[in-house]
Order: C-alpha cells, then sequence, then structure tokens
C-alpha cells in the first residue's frame, strides 16, 4: 500500500510537468509577398528592308515607312496591353564586305497595334510611346534614306538598333 | 524476496515516469506573468515585394540586405520561440486554383534571420534553420553574452513595469523566387510569423 502511494504521487508529479510548457501568450503576424511578372520582350523579322529594285535618286534611296512594300517588317510581343517606349538609332552607317564602300543611313520607324502599315503611325522624337496589343502584339515597319554617294558595288552590313522598354 | 523485486520494479517505473519530466525543470519565466510582447514590422504597409520580374526569367532573389524586416519588442531578460512558416507558392492574383500550376504558380524558397543585439544590424544576425518553407528559432530578446548567468529577473512587486525591461529584437525575412514561363500578373503569397515567450 505504501509503495502504491508514493507511485501515485511520482505519476501526479510527472503530468504536471507537461502542462507548465504550454503558454497562451503567442502574437502573430503576416506577412504579405508579392511581385508582378511581365513577358519578355521579343522581336521577330517578317521582312529585311529591300532596296535592290530602287531606283536612286540623288544618290539617295528613299523606303517610306508607311507606304513603301520594300519596308523591313518587325512584330515586337510582349505584355497584352502594355505600354512601351520605343527608341532607336536613327543614323547609322552600312560598310563594304569586302572592301571600302560605305552607305549612310538615316532609318525611319512607323508602328502600329493592328498589323496595318499604312495606317501606321511614324515614331518620331516624341511619339513613341504605345502599347501592345490585346494580344501583346505590335508592328513596326523600318524605312529610311539611304545616301550612296559613297557606295561601291557589293554587300555591306551594318546595325539597326531598337530599343523598346515597358513603361 | 518478493518485496525486494516489488521494491526493484518501483524503482525502476519511477524513474521512467520521471524521466520524460526532465525538460520541465526548465524554469518558463513567461509562463507566470503577462509580460508584454508585440510583434510589427518595421516599415508598416511595405510588403516582402520583389517587383517586377520577367517570365521565364528563373532564380530571382532578395537577399538579407534587402530583406523585409520585423521587429520583435518584448522583456529583454526572457526568451521567445519563433516559428515562421511560407506557402512555397506565390499564385497568380493569389487564387488558390493555380496552386502547383506551372503556367500561374512561382516557387518561393524562405531563408530568415534574426538580431537580437539591440539593433538592427544584419552584421550581427544569425541565420534561422529553414527547411520546406518553415523554421523555429529560441532566442532571449537581448543577446545574453558568455558571461556568467545574471541574476533572475526583477520578481513582480507593486508598480513593476515589465516594459521598462523591453528591448527590441529583429528578424529578417528574404528569399528567392524560381521564375518559370508563367502568365503574366500578380502574385503573393503569405508568411506566417507566430511568437511566444518560453
Amino acid at each position: 500500500m505504501k509503495y502504491f502511494i508514493l507511485f501515485l504521487t511520482l505519476l501526479s508529479l510527472s503530468s504536471s510537468g507537461i502542462s507548465a510548457q504550454s503558454s497562451s501568450k503567442a502574437v502573430n503576424a503576416e506577412i504579405n509577398i508579392n511581385t508582378t511578372v511581365i513577358q519578355a520582350i521579343e522581336l521577330v523579322t517578317v521582312q529585311n528592308i529591300r532596296l535592290a529594285n530602287i531606283e536612286p535618286v540623288n544618290n539617295q534611296i528613299f523606303v517610306p515607312p508607311i507606304t513603301s512594300g520594300n519596308a523591313g517588317h518587325i512584330i515586337a510581343s510582349g505584355n497584352s496591353n502594355a505600354e512601351i517606349r520605343i527608341t532607336y538609332q536613327s543614323n547609322q552607317v552600312l560598310t563594304q564586305i569586302n572592301g571600302d564602300g560605305l552607305i549612310r543611313v538615316e532609318y525611319r520607324l512607323s508602328g502600329n497595334d493592328l498589323n496595318e502599315q499604312l495606317t501606321s503611325e511614324l515614331l518620331g522624337a516624341e511619339n513613341r510611346n504605345f502599347s501592345f496589343n490585346i494580344d501583346g502584339d505590335f508592328y513596326i515597319w523600318v524605312g529610311g534614306r539611304f545616301f550612296i554617294e559613297q557606295a561601291k558595288p557589293g554587300s555591306y552590313e551594318g546595325d539597326f538598333t531598337i530599343e523598346i522598354d515597358y513603361i | 524476496m518478493l518485496k525486494s523485486v516489488l521494491r526493484y520494479c518501483l524503482f525502476y517505473t519511477s524513474f521512467f515516469l520521471m524521466n520524460p519530466d526532465l525538460s520541465a525543470q526548465e524554469i518558463d519565466f513567461g509562463d507566470y506573468f503577462n509580460y508584454s510582447l508585440s510583434v510589427a514590422e518595421q516599415n508598416p504597409g511595405a510588403d516582402f515585394e520583389f517587383g517586377t520580374i520577367i517570365s521565364g526569367s528563373g532564380l530571382n532573389s532578395i537577399g538579407i540586405a534587402s530583406s523585409k524586416v520585423i521587429t520583435i519588442t518584448g522583456v529583454k531578460y526572457l526568451d521567445v520561440f519563433l516559428t515562421v512558416t511560407a506557402d512555397n507558392e506565390l499564385l497568380l492574383d493569389g487564387n488558390p486554383g493555380c496552386a502547383s500550376d506551372p503556367t500561374c504558380s512561382i516557387d518561393f524558397t524562405l531563408e530568415a534571420a534574426y538580431a537580437n543585439r539591440g539593433s538592427d544590424n544584419i552584421g550581427q544576425a544569425r541565420i534561422i534553420s529553414v527547411v520546406a518553407n518553415s523554421g523555429t528559432a529560441q532566442f532571449p530578446v537581448k543577446y545574453r553574452t558568455s558571461a556568467p548567468p545574471a541574476p533572475p529577473p526583477t520578481p513582480v512587486y507593486e508598480g513593476y513595469d515589465p516594459s521598462a525591461f523591453n528591448e527590441t529584437a529583429y528578424l529578417y525575412l528574404y528569399g528567392s523566387l524560381s521564375v518559370g514561363n508563367v502568365n503574366s500578373g500578380s502574385y503573393s503569397a503569405e508568411i506566417d510569423i507566430t511568437i511566444v515567450y518560453d
């Protein structure tokens, strides 16, 4: 009987220690994590500028971006309806691949959120903010004035730099 | 003989009963008074914000230097037990239907650290082990040096103001997103923080 009482006493001591570890004084907080995902802007060249079948006038070849079927055509793709800013380097020089000929170029661009060249707007210095259409596309035509007084027969190469940023 | 065997059995029964009770030898001072404890954002209203990122851009990380800072204010000589748990994914518009959908969910990996030397200083921060976006840590609100133990806490007396003994510890939340080819839009998730006096 004496041991039984001792046993119960020990059992009682044991269980009281467990409850002492609980606490109801917790404080809580919730933090939000956020991000906004946009699509990368991609450029797809549909057509290069075609100069071969154009007759020069006063050593110049002019390709109007809005009206010429020889204008280059680029499709930019990104976030649907997102506002974008388009900038490009208008003055460039094309160099002859196997020779010392030069073609100076003044590029001119037009753009449209519809795939309609004739209703596209000229991209001027103060007219470069546009929007992707609902499908995330924007259409660009590339023309310009090509000065060929220093050109020699042959193949030429050069860069055209266009930059499109989300606003 | 039987009495001796009984006594022997009782001894070991007592030992096993007492053994799980060993942890109760620790005195949890926080259990004996309603000490104040609060948690707050250091910059309220500023979410844990990854900003604008490009779909398919892969790993996008926020380091501890740009972390979301949470303040924990409590009695400096008491230990707190902290639990931090984050969603495993950010979901497009918070839509639960996007869970595990690779087109509208972004995997999130939480990292966390705390500083308890009385100042918001990531140089003094200690990393919290976070596994599967859940981590725990136990630390005093104010760091105790390795010097001999200080005297026990001031007993409660009339006019006792526990806030006079308050100190602030800092919790740093940071981590990374693994951004696949997901749809455009706003993605969100939550981090839950629970802090209790030990």
